[in-house]
């Protein structure tokens, strides 16, 4: 019985398990046919490796790294620092005057104190969150 | 050093500093694989390479979100791979003249007998080409790029047994197609 094509190409080229391995290569060592079969494949596979494919033009590297790391020295704007900040004053003012409502104003509509509850803990608590999703650094484990 | 250490010290020192050494070494090593890619889909230089700059430019921005930075080749194919195909539904890029020029599908031994090298090279990357995607980026990471099955299905998103079917496939099709070049060689 001889060696499927398929097999002889994983062994060519390291795509097979331990114990196959070793069963090819004992095969190959005692065949003939195997053994012309499978230096045709290599021959094949040389041609394909050897293939004059495109490649990019000499500038990419230089272009590239250029456009790379411009980028890089550009993408830290400042107005996008004051527009958080900006953002985060105003709401947590909006945030104070919401409590202070609350806590101060005579309603003329009934307001449960159930529903009071949950608006003064857990608005806040969204509006805090938020805030530390505007903040959030990305921590980058293996720096 | 193995190629998967030297990518994971220069992700790790671009992050650090913006080294420009960095840079330039991750551009060197990889060029060639995400131009290439990006070449057996849209299957025209100047635009693979500008398409290749804009996978580097997409991949050093979004550099931080790299969870292993020793899988810089494989990410940064599979961002290769997915913008080029984007490209190509957008702006339907078709392989150019050199299909009619060099039909290689009869394998008759005298045409390709009569190629120049350059046409013999042309003739060659039009059957690549004619294997489809994602065959074609399989097949030349696989063999002009050194990758391995279990590397390029982590780069395409498919399973390690589709990327063998594949390659073995479109493998037989350009044996079938390039018999005479082959037996030349």
């Amino acid at each position: 019985m001889h060696i499927k094509e398929e097999l002889l190409w994983s062994y060519l080229h390291n795509e097979t398990d331990e114990v196959n391995k070793k069963l090819i290569a004992d095969h190959l060592r005692n065949c003939d046919t195997c053994q012309n079969k499978f230096l045709a494949l290599e021959n094949q596979e040389k041609f394909f490796q050897s293939i004059n494919y495109p490649m990019p033009s000499e500038r990419f590297i230089t272009l590239t790294s250029e456009l790379v790391l411009s980028r890089a020295k550009t993408k830290k704007k400042p107005w996008v620092a004051i527009f958080k900040t900006s953002l985060c004053i105003a709401l947590v003012l909006i945030l104070a005057m919401f409590i202070w409502l609350i806590l101060n104003t005579t309603v003329n509509f009934t307001i449960s104190s159930k529903t009071s509850t949950i608006a003064l803990y857990t608005l806040p608590l969204v509006l805090l969150m938020f805030l530390m999703k505007i903040f959030e650094v990305k921590v980058i484990k293996y720096l | 050093m193995s190629l998967y250490e030297k990518d994971s010290k220069d992700v790790i020192n671009f992050l650090k500093a913006e080294s420009r050494v960095s840079c330039n070494n991750l551009v060197e090593r990889h060029q060639n694989a995400v131009f290439r890619t990006c070449y057996s889909i849209i299957g025209n230089e100047e635009i693979a390479e500008e398409i290749a700059q804009d996978v580097f430019l997409k991949a050093f921005k979004k550099l931080h979100k790299l969870d292993n930075p020793r899988l810089f080749r494989s990410w940064i194919l599979s961002i290769a791979y997915r913008t080029a195909i984007d490209q190509q539904r957008k702006k339907k890029y078709y392989f150019d003249s050199i299909g009619e020029k060099f039909d290689l599908d009869d394998g008759s031994r005298s045409v390709s007998d009569k190629l120049s090298d350059t046409e013999r090279k042309e003739a060659i990357v039009k059957s690549i080409k004619e294997l489809g995607k994602p065959d074609s980026s399989i097949f030349i990471l696989f063999y002009l790029e050194e990758q391995t099955t279990e590397e390029i299905a982590k780069a395409l998103g498919l399973s390690k047994s589709n990327v063998k079917i594949k390659l073995m496939r479109g493998r037989e099709k350009l044996k079938k197609k390039l018999k005479h070049i082959i037996k030349l060689y």
